[in-house]
């Protein structure tokens, strides 16, 4: 039997065939191998610690280990919410740092 | 094809002419109004068509005017109030909120200022501190200070309150987003959710602000904001997904014209998308009637429709370099048809694209990227699988966590493989030629050589193609 496909089946065939090789990929090697930041790697030499808590940018604030996009962002609204930090100790009230991250955070930040 | 519309074209350039003589200030439009009083009195007395041809194009060239003249005046209101500060305002959201340098950027409709109310039509950008509360359709009583930033005027909010809540479709509209920017959260890491939310739902932050520089010394700055490619793209997803649902005619027709118009307002209905998004519906429209459109028409009406609605679009930078990419794909496309050819297709439209915005990069960016067009072709096919995949993954979220996870998975390696490639290829030197400065004039005498050159090529091409089929008619 001989099987025939449409133009949009073997657009979908070759779609889906990609797809499942770079799933295949991901369970193989694991999600965190493939994982690769363009914007740290390219502002990492130009970040010097401890960075000042109201002025560092989001680029600089992605640098400091265990901040991310979204705890970047979450600082940088506190900051314009509440007019900037006036203690480091305010770093708590950032929604989910709690006092095993702060006690992590503290070293790299200043005021 | 269908002939190029001439009328239309001229249509056209006489608004934009108004425009100008409205921007410039010194050129007076009354000697346009007594002729265009004059030709309206001779159209009727003589009923002649090169008469009302010439009245027609007048009256474009007073109707640029007019809309410009009905810009100005609303930026000169909002330019009075630039200077209050602490002010109260009362307003309602008029748009879908977008977020914009870490901030909540929303088009505010002006209906009272400080226990006063206001009349006059007013619509002006505000920036709050980034929340997902504020929804279009929201009646909202706002503190806060005007501010004057590249002149424009804008209200910056330091507190608000909702006072009620309006029926507003875009609300609708702005909760998908919402869930949709969620999903990406929950979907994909930290270093490519950026990426995802940028390129298909139009929320940029500082991430890509960093990068933007890079991608545009390799000429590939498209790919990072929400441009007509990827509305193309998205058009084509769904189109290919509706085929496949075995959903036809008119249906299917109607269901892409809702689906675009939706994905244009959820991505901040910036000027390129809007550009797609018209010519698509276009497209549609003439789809329904099973007629064929000339592409140079299409695109001059969208030009057309979007400066009526906005006249100042006409001047943003990526109106110009929006229309300029299609005007230069078009003329690849359509000047040199060769059947069958799918890879040299592929070739002209690169071509066309890199070669149409080189003028306005080095006017704007003062430099050329050098090796956009080979950038364009290698990564071109890896970004559109990226976006089909990624659409996969959001659109799956709605209906199956386990196939959108498995969409989203896909989708790593190739973020991965582009990221790595793109951050070593940046480092190479001279991929972007840095120019000295250039006039507005110098560009435009540029594209009209381009376009003689592009006509000439297309002449000979013609005529030794005609010398080799008229040899092989001699027996």
């Amino acid at each position: 039997m001989k099987l025939s496909f449409t133009k949009e089946e073997k657009y979908l065939v070759l779609f889906l065939s990609f797809c499942f090789l770079g799933f295949l990929l991901v369970k193989f090697t694991g999600v965190e191998s493939l994982r690769y930041s363009f914007v740290s790697s390219r502002y990492k030499a130009m970040v010097v610690f401890p960075l000042d808590l109201n002025s560092a940018s989001y680029a600089e604030l992605i640098q400091v280990p265990g901040i991310g996009g979204v705890y970047a962002e979450r600082i940088i609204q506190y900051r314009y919410e509440k007019d900037g930090f006036s203690d480091l100790k305010e770093l708590i009230n950032v929604k989910g740092i709690g006092d095993k991250k702060f006690k992590k955070l503290l070293p790299y930040f200043k005021i | 094809m269908r002939p190029f519309s001439w009328n239309l074209f001229g249509l056209f350039i006489a608004y934009i002419v108004g425009i100008l003589i409205s921007k410039s200030g010194v050129i007076s439009i009354l000697p346009v109004i007594i002729l265009c009083g004059a030709f309206l009195l001779l159209s009727i007395v003589l009923t002649n068509k090169k008469v009302i041809s010439v009245f027609l194009i007048l009256l474009a060239v007073l109707l640029g005017f007019l809309n410009f003249e009905l810009d100005k005046s609303k930026i000169k209101a909002l330019e009075e109030l630039s200077d209050y500060r602490n002010v109260e305002l009362k307003g309602l959201v008029s748009s879908i909120p977008d977020k914009k340098d870490e901030l909540l950027k929303f088009s505010l409709h002006l209906t009272g200022m400080d226990n006063e109310d206001l009349d006059a039509n007013l619509h002006l950008n505000a920036y709050s501190g980034y929340t997902t509360s504020i929804e279009p359709g929201d009646d909202l009583v706002l503190k806060g200070d005007f501010r004057k930033i590249r002149n424009e005027v804008i209200f910056l909010v330091k507190s608000y309150e909702i006072i009620s809540q309006k029926f507003s479709f875009k609300r609708y509209i702005y909760r998908i987003k919402k869930y949709a920017l969620d999903k990406v959260d929950k979907l994909y890491p930290d270093e490519y959710a950026f990426f995802v939310k940028a390129t298909i739902l139009g929320q940029t932050g500082k991430s890509i602000q960093n990068i933007r520089g890079k991608f545009q010394e390799l000429g590939l700055a498209h790919i990072l904001a929400i441009s007509g490619l990827h509305v193309g793209l998205v058009f084509f997803f769904f189109l290919f997904l509706l085929k496949s649902l075995y959903i036809r005619g008119r249906i299917r027709g109607c269901m892409l014209a809702v689906i675009m118009l939706g994905y244009m307002l959820i991505t901040g209905a910036r000027p390129p998308v809007v550009r797609a998004t018209v010519m698509a519906l276009v497209y549609i429209y003439f789809w329904f009637f099973y007629t064929k459109v000339n592409p140079f028409n299409v695109l001059i009406f969208t030009a057309f429709l979007m400066s009526l609605i906005n006249p100042e679009t006409i001047f943003q930078a990526s109106f110009l370099l929006s229309f300029s990419a299609m005007l230069g794909i078009f003329m690849m496309l359509y000047l040199f048809t060769n059947k069958g050819n799918k890879l040299f297709n592929y070739f002209k439209v690169a071509l066309g694209a890199w070669l149409f915005v080189a003028p306005l990069s080095w006017f704007y960016f003062k430099g050329i990227a050098l090796f956009g067009l080979l950038f364009n072709i290698v990564f071109l096919p890896v970004f559109s699988f990226l976006i089909a995949c990624v659409f996969s993954s959001i659109v799956a979220s709605f209906v199956s966590a386990t196939v959108a996870i498995f969409f989203a998975h896909a989708s790593y390696p190739f973020f991965y493989i582009l990221f790595k490639v793109l951050d070593n290829i940046s480092k190479i030197r001279f991929c972007f030629l840095k120019l000295p400065p250039v006039s507005i004039w110098v560009v435009v005498l540029i594209y009209i050589v381009l376009t003689t050159i592009i006509f000439i090529v297309r002449d000979i091409i013609r005529k030794k193609q005609k010398i080799y089929t008229d040899s092989q008619d001699v027996p």
